[in-house]
């Protein structure tokens, strides 16, 4: 009988076993769960948030469990947004959260807005909480515009407000920030610059893709491409260096090509004409 | 005994399989995705065999029509064809540099045919058609290696499932061997245009014809600093269209890294970052998050003053340091801030003539107002005593140029570089339509409008484009 037990628990620890190897790293993970667990700063935003609008009671930990869950369902039903429990741009920008990277629209400009026309009585501080979301409503209730507290094209038009259209360059940035933390995180400051100028200076080439992503996602081009590091949030570091490099600083002079001496396996690579060799990188033409 | 053993075999069935259902349903997910990427590169391939015919099919019937409209369709159908194999050439699995000189082919067609729709109003001279009989050719040879790949796709041949375990060993890569320049002839293509070769051979004509020694560099170095400086290290020399000194630096808290210009001993170079980057990477963040969206509509009156006294500091030390490199007459002509970082361009203003080729771009740490940024390759590229300087035209002619739309604010004369090659004298007309701020250049010798920005507010500042 003991002999069965134990039998029977190595078994059922097996089973056990296999079934979490196989669902965490085999199966894909298609869990919805995972568009939201962007980054813990960014959840601690949106639970900050939701604690300031008196959803959420406990503790700013950066992880999205059962308790954020139901105060995001929760805020989602008040503001008359679809209940799914996902933090998309919607429910972002109606906590007031929109990043720069989403919206369109200086949150400040439209409170500045709001206030010249009187709707908005708050302090203009970049923070469309739930005054300023009042404020939008009113103003779309009274210009007859559908309700609903997100400053979208036409309200925006409404407003007098010029889109910043800032999303289609920095959709440039962010990805060129991307593909510098991926492929030169390790690198001094100069190096990282010099990495996001060999892919600028590709898009001039003739010899490479016209665009960014085309050139960053060029089949066999970076090797952190290729292995998904390139998914990896940049981080600030990383975003100067990109900007820099579109500012117009190329500290390789036109490099197209960069290899690190001690892990490159192409022997082509040694034939082109070096430059400067920046940290662990030597760029070439 | 027989007990156990009978729950023993039957758990572990049980076991295999829930592991037999887990297996196989990732199976199909894979499956699944690999489908849809054997489905984007035939996609790609077939796109590209597409476009391949079709320009061959446009260049022929260039050959046999001679008036300058149709010629003109005909160019930027081809124009249209070229940009679109070039994209689905880098879609393509194939290793860059097999395909390198097919891509530099098809975007120097398309600039060969933009230069013709723009510089000869679609008219082709005796001499084009002899360079587009080679461009036929070029395109039939690479029309009859792609038919081979096409054959064998059409009969079964997987992309994804030939791609061994790399650019090296990649089955699919080995097809496409044919396309380097040994058995594929492409005609040099000359013209002026984006990927010209006139615009990859740029000349220095901004550095005084005197070499430095590594040892005065240094002392250029540290007449940067004074005694602020703490260490100076030579990290190597640079040799592209500058030779350069590089040398690390620490100073003001800062690491630096500094070019200086071995011909004229010229800074051309000079980037400086706080140490412990990653310490305070939170930090500014967040302070970017707070402060950085108010330079469209501000917050408070106080704040925007004081921003902008922080500004103008930052300017007048630019405009300083400058002369302390002995480069005169500079005076700002954009700057904005983010992140307690103004970003500030300078360029020389010579008889109220903004000289735009010679711009010195200058990044300024607002905390304690010293240069952080410095890039003057411009200058040293482009920066002469420009002579004869006389418009055409006048304000009044150039004005009329401009569309009426425009309400025009400011007005100013102005040296600009050209797209590719050369810089012209041109009026700059700052104005607003529907909300947008525009610039537009009217060129001072042929009164035509060689340029168009837009302003966009960003959260950094404002962006041309």
């Amino acid at each position: 009988m003991k002999r069965y037990l134990v039998v029977l628990s190595i078994c059922l620890l097996l089973i056990v076993g296999v079934s979490y190897i196989v669902t965490s790293y085999v199966l894909p993970q298609n869990n919805p769960i995972a568009l939201y667990t962007a980054t813990t700063s960014e959840n601690k935003r949106i639970q900050q948030r939701l604690k300031e609008l008196g959803y959420y009671k406990g503790s700013i930990d950066g992880i999205l469990g059962s308790q954020s869950l139901s105060a995001i369902r929760k805020f989602q039903r008040d503001y008359g947004l679809s209940v799914d429990g996902i933090v998309g741009p919607k429910t972002l920008s109606a906590l007031g959260l929109s990043g720069s990277s989403s919206s369109s629209y200086s949150a400040t400009a439209i409170q500045q807005k709001l206030k010249n026309l009187g709707y908005y009585t708050g302090n203009i501080d970049g923070i469309l909480g739930t005054k300023s979301l009042n404020a939008i409503r009113n103003f779309q209730r009274d210009y007859g515009l559908s309700v609903d507290g997100i400053v979208g094209p036409k309200t925006a038009s409404a407003l007098g407000l010029t889109s910043s259209s800032s999303s289609q360059s920095s959709s440039d940035l962010y990805l060129l920030a991307k593909c510098v933390y991926a492929e030169a995180r390790g690198e001094p400051y100069v190096g990282q610059v010099a990495v996001a100028a060999v892919i600028l200076n590709r898009v001039e080439s003739p010899e490479f893709p016209n665009t960014i992503a085309g050139v960053i996602y060029q089949p066999y081009a970076f090797t952190a491409v290729s292995d998904g590091q390139i998914n990896l949030e940049p981080d600030q570091t990383a975003y100067n260096a990109a900007r820099d490099a579109m500012n117009g600083w190329d500290p390789t002079y036109g490099c197209l090509f960069y290899y690190n001496p001690s892990t490159a396996t192409s022997s082509w690579i040694y034939s082109r004409q070096t430059v400067v060799t920046i940290g662990d990188h030597v760029f070439a033409l | 005994m027989k007990k156990v053993f009978i729950i023993t075999v039957s758990i572990l069935s049980c076991l295999v399989i829930v592991l037999g259902i887990t297996l196989f349903s990732t199976n199909s997910t894979l499956n699944a995705s690999n489908a849809n990427l054997e489905n984007l590169y035939q996609r790609s391939f077939y796109e590209l065999v597409n476009n391949v015919n079709n320009m061959e099919v446009e260049i022929s019937k260039l050959m046999v029509s001679n008036d300058s409209t149709s010629q003109q369709k005909i160019l930027s159908n081809i124009k249209q064809q070229t940009s679109e194999a070039e994209n689905s050439l880098s879609l393509l699995p194939v290793d860059s540099q097999v395909m390198s000189q097919t891509t530099i082919f098809m975007n120097k067609l398309n600039g060969y045919c933009t230069s013709l729709i723009t510089y000869n109003d679609g008219k082709i001279e005796e001499e084009d058609y002899s360079t587009l009989i080679q461009v036929h050719n070029s395109i039939n040879s690479i029309k009859n290696e792609l038919n081979i790949i096409m054959e064998k796709i059409m009969h079964g041949y997987k992309i994804s499932e030939n791609l061994g375990d790399g650019v090296e060993n990649s089955d699919f890569s080995s097809n496409f061997t044919s396309f380097t320049t040994d058995t594929m002839q492409f005609p040099s293509l000359i013209y002026d245009g984006p990927f010209s070769d006139s615009t990859r051979n740029k000349v220095v004509k901004g550095l005084k014809d005197v070499e430095v020694s590594q040892e005065e560099a240094e002392n250029i170095v540290k007449k940067i600093f004074g005694e602020n400086l703490i260490e100076l290290k030579f990290l190597g020399e640079a040799t592209s269209v500058f030779e350069t000194y590089d040398f690390g630096v620490i100073a003001n808290n800062r690491n630096y890294y500094i070019q200086i210009t071995k011909k004229g001993g010229f800074l051309l170079t000079m980037s400086g970052n706080v140490f412990n980057n990653n310490s305070q990477d939170n930090t500014t963040q967040k302070e970017s998050e707070d402060n950085s969206t108010t330079t469209e509509e501000g917050v408070s009156v106080e704040s925007i003053d004081d921003k902008n006294s922080e500004l103008l500091k930052a300017i007048d030390k630019a405009i300083q340091f400058c002369e302390e490199r002995d480069i005169q007459d500079m005076e700002c002509v954009w700057s904005a801030s983010s992140e307690k970082i103004a970003y500030i361009n300078l360029a020389p203003v010579i008889d109220d003539i903004i000289m735009y080729p010679d711009l010195i771009k200058i990044k300024v740490d607002l905390g304690d107002n010293t240069i952080v940024g410095w890039e003057a390759s411009a200058y040293a590229y482009n920066h002469v005593e420009r002579e004869d300087l006389i418009p055409q035209l006048s304000e009044k002619e150039a004005r009329e140029k401009i569309s009426s739309n425009l309400e025009i604010q400011t007005q100013r004369l102005c040296v600009i570089p050209l797209d590719y090659v050369g810089e012209t004298l041109a009026y700059e007309f700052a104005g607003e339509y529907s909300g947008y701020k525009y610039y537009l250049y009217i060129d001072a010798y042929t009164g035509n409008q060689v340029r168009v920005l837009r302003v966009i507010q960003t959260n950094e500042g404002e962006l041309v484009i």
